[in-house]
């Protein structure tokens, strides 16, 4: 492309983009939704043009989801690893120099340097990201009114057309990806074929996505009660405030942790031999527990909020009543927040399915897993294969996604009637 | 005598030490499999290969080593254009989902999300072919 190989700083750009998308989109679109109708009304009484409207409301009004934005997705792209790996050919970036210390050459020091030197930006870029969040708290007062667009032909109609070259995109992309997979030898022989999904290389098959499927049911399942009930101690436990106000420091912190440097951390306190937790090393377990700690602080997050959004009053009258705590919890938190809780499982699950930085250091030939496996596929030149396998995830993730929906609603017919009383 | 609407004492007392046991529970897991991990990374960093303590001399090593610290601009380079590209594209999306008139907006809103559904790697193959 304009000269260049796709192999390189282009290719891993534009594979980033459409991989961080969806994370910049959830961050803007809740931060747009809270602009307030009054501050519209205001500049069209005053004469204000639609694009001056746009620049003096509009941007502002979302400056702290930009700047949210902005960290986050920084953030991501710069500790990811799976794509400069298939992608940056002999672009070297900080993530895979690591990979490439520590398994190609066996210089862990090295390793454990570049993670300190990989930790240190992210971390700065999580405490700045913090400091703004804290100021915006207070924009939205309760007497905002919710803005609701009223049509305007020329605006609308350049959004529409790019909202659908948008999606036109995303389906390229799994189209093509789903093509390569099927194809017999691109770009030689386009004849289709399902050879690819035999998955030659040992070790890398079909067991690799069921234990992906195990290791992503386990931690979604595991992790939601751990974090469920950790966000309920941190909001509603009335013991040592300050005990708690740690947990939720501590709870903060995996997200300012790279997959692959928690990952490479795990190597050497686990793999220690006077570690009494050695036993774990090599097993499935120490790949649920780094997915869940990994993932950690965002459903921690919206259990959080769910649970905040419950009166405090709720514990007093149960305590006044004499029912215990744990009657109270599975009775009125639990069914209140359930949509929170089936949130952070489908999220959990989704994760767990395509990660790759934190675990591409701690799986045994017994516990490969599917993304894994993608990598080490695309590794020994098997690009079909690779691209078969990174589907089957795709499709794994929308069925459980789909039954999700689908339990979802009809569990919450029951438990959420009260809602609409 | 207690009043019959206060809250009983024994309850309470109970109710919070179940609590305290629990946060402190949850601490000590953050300890093992968060806190400690990064220590050991961390003094492996101050290690040569036999596991002697050479304080930063790695560090200086690394700085020394410039096909290694190269590799710090380039991953700030691709973050950094990323970066700005998605919060173009995504702000305008963001802006066509929630302040427009435009039709289907469930849809669109649907598609975009697909790519948190698939590996990262995922566009980084389809971009090989």
């Amino acid at each position: 492309m304009l000269g260049n190989s796709i192999y390189g700083p282009i290719g891993i750009i534009m594979a980033s983009v459409y991989w961080t998308f969806p994370h910049a989109l959830m961050i803007l679109s809740t931060s747009l939704s809270l602009s307030d109708a009054r501050l519209y009304e205001a500049s069209e009484a005053l004469k204000a043009g639609k694009f001056r409207t746009f620049l003096n409301v509009t941007l502002p009004g979302a400056k702290y989801g930009i700047i949210s934005t902005t960290f986050v997705v920084f953030i991501l792209v710069f500790t990811d690893f799976g794509v400069p790996k298939v992608i940056g050919g002999n672009y070297n970036v900080l993530a895979t120099d690591i990979y490439r210390e520590v398994v190609g050459m066996q210089n862990f020091q090295m390793g454990a340097v570049i993670s300190i030197v990989l930790l240190i930006p992210a971390l700065f870029a999580f405490a700045l990201d913090q400091h703004s969040r804290k100021r915006q708290a207070s924009q939205l007062t309760s007497r905002a009114v919710v803005y609701v667009p009223k049509p305007h032909k020329v605006r609308d109609n350049i959004c529409l057309v790019y909202c659908i070259l948008i999606t036109l995109l995303v389906f390229a992309m799994l189209g093509m990806a789903q093509f390569g997979a099927l194809v017999k030898f691109w770009p030689y022989n386009l004849s289709l074929t399902l050879k690819h999904y035999n998955f030659e290389v040992a070790g890398l098959g079909w067991d690799s996505f069921y234990n992906s499927v195990r290791m992503s049911l386990y931690a979604a399942f595991f992790g939601t009660i751990l974090i469920f009930v950790g966000s309920y101690l941190v909001e509603k436990m009335r013991a040592d405030k300050s005990l708690r106000e740690i947990l939720q420091m501590v709870a903060l912190m995996p997200m300012a942790i790279p997959g692959i440097v928690l990952g490479l951390a795990y190597i050497f306190f686990f793999n220690a031999r006077e570690n009494p937790l050695n036993f774990i090393y090599a097993t499935m377990a120490i790949l649920v527990i780094n997915t869940v700690v990994h993932f950690y602080t965002v459903s921690h997050l919206s259990a959080v909020t769910a649970i905040k959004k419950l009166d405090q009053e709720f514990e007093s009258v149960s305590l006044s009543l004499k029912v215990p705590i744990y009657k109270m919890f599975f009775k009125i938190t639990l069914p209140v927040c359930l949509p929170t809780v089936f949130d952070i499982f489908i999220y959990l699950f989704c994760n767990a399915m395509t990660t790759v930085s934190g675990v591409i250091f701690l799986y045994s030939y017994d516990t490969t897993l599917a993304s894994v496996s993608a990598i080490h596929l695309d590794e020994q030149g098997d690009v079909a294969g690779a691209a078969a396998m990174a589907m089957l995830i795709v499709y794994i993730s929308f069925v459980v996604r789909g039954l999700h929906t689908l339990v979802s609603t009809l569990l919450l017919k029951r438990t959420q009637a009260w809602r609409n009383i | 005598m207690m009043s019959d609407y206060a809250i009983p004492r024994s309850t309470r007392d109970k109710s919070d030490n179940v609590g305290r046991v629990l946060v402190v529970a949850y601490l000590v897991l953050f300890l093992c499999f968060m806190i400690f991990p990064l220590f050991a990374l961390m003094s492996k960093s101050m290690q040569n290969a036999d596991g002697a303590f050479v304080g930063l001399s790695n560090f200086v090593a690394y700085l020394n080593e410039p096909t290694l610290f190269k590799s710090f601009f380039h991953s700030l380079f691709v973050a950094a254009m990323s970066t700005v590209i998605v919060v173009c594209l995504g702000f305008f999306y963001a802006f066509a989902l929630q302040c427009t008139c435009i039709p289907f907006k469930g849809f669109f809103r649907v598609v975009a999300l697909i790519p948190l559904l698939s590996p990262s790697i995922l566009a980084a193959i389809a971009l090989v072919y």
